[in-house]
């Protein structure tokens, strides 16, 4: 499908583009972000836009799949957010644990 | 000295059972998990008959939506704790290219495509199954 390496190819230099505009001074991070997560999505991008072309989905329902993938990003950054306060309680709470069969083991014998 | 043993004991029963009740959004939640469960079967199966007009489900897409209502209030009275979860309860709700949009795109159009249907299909579990993958993973009591 050598149209789809060719809206590749545009959309690699437009986010180049979009990188030297917007986030200059770390814009080589940022490309290698882009290109990462546009290989992640390609495939998916490949079928959609097959779709888009064939009239099989409407130009929205194609806006909807791309943007599913920015929403995708966000829940798995909360995802990461709530297994490490989860995490970290689970550690709290196995501090707690901890020191109170320290205590029975080494004073309350004692007593 | 039995006395002063069993007090102790007590106490630290106390302390823990204070600190425990001070973090609902720490803990397992049955009802949170079945809620996730509830959205995603109702979700599907309007999804499902997303090829048909949208007035004729529109009752039941507006039910769905309020069911995320409750559960967004639901999950904010657990406190601070549980930001990310309601903040992804609130993105399910109100961010373009997830749940609640395919509906909103659905009243737009009056009819969706059979080949978004399959397509947002798995993209709509994945996003709810980051709810699911933080609430298994609270702590059981």
């Amino acid at each position: 499908m050598s149209d789809f390496n060719d809206i590749m190819k545009e959309i690699k230099k437009a986010v180049e583009v979009l990188a030297e505009t917007t986030v200059r001074k770390y814009k080589d991070q940022a490309v290698k972000e882009a290109g990462i997560l546009l290989k992640t999505m390609q495939e998916d991008l490949k079928r959609w836009t097959a779709l888009l072309a064939s009239g099989a989905i409407t130009t929205a329902e194609f806006e909807w799949l791309i943007s599913s993938y920015k929403e995708e990003a966000k829940m798995k950054s909360l995802e990461k957010a709530g297994l490490a306060i989860t995490r970290v309680h689970q550690f709290a709470m196995g501090v707690l644990n901890t020191a109170i069969d320290v205590v029975f083991e080494k004073v309350l014998e004692k007593i | 000295m039995q006395g002063i043993k069993r007090n102790f004991r007590w106490l630290l029963l106390v302390l823990i059972l204070s600190f425990n009740s001070c973090a609902p959004a720490l803990y397992f939640d049955q009802t949170s998990i079945s809620n996730i469960e509830a959205v995603r079967q109702d979700a599907f199966k309007l999804l499902d008959r997303g090829t048909d007009d949208f007035s004729n489900y529109s009752t039941e897409v507006n039910a769905l939506k309020e069911k995320i209502d409750q559960i967004i209030k639901y999950e904010s009275s657990k406190g601070k704790a549980n930001a990310p979860v309601v903040n992804m309860w609130k993105s399910v709700k109100n961010s373009t290219g997830n749940l609640v949009n395919v509906f909103e795109l659905w009243e737009k159009q009056g009819k969706l495509s059979s080949a978004f249907i399959s397509e947002s299909r798995p993209r709509i579990a994945n996003l709810l199954n980051s709810i699911l993958i933080v609430e298994e993973h609270k702590s059981k009591r």
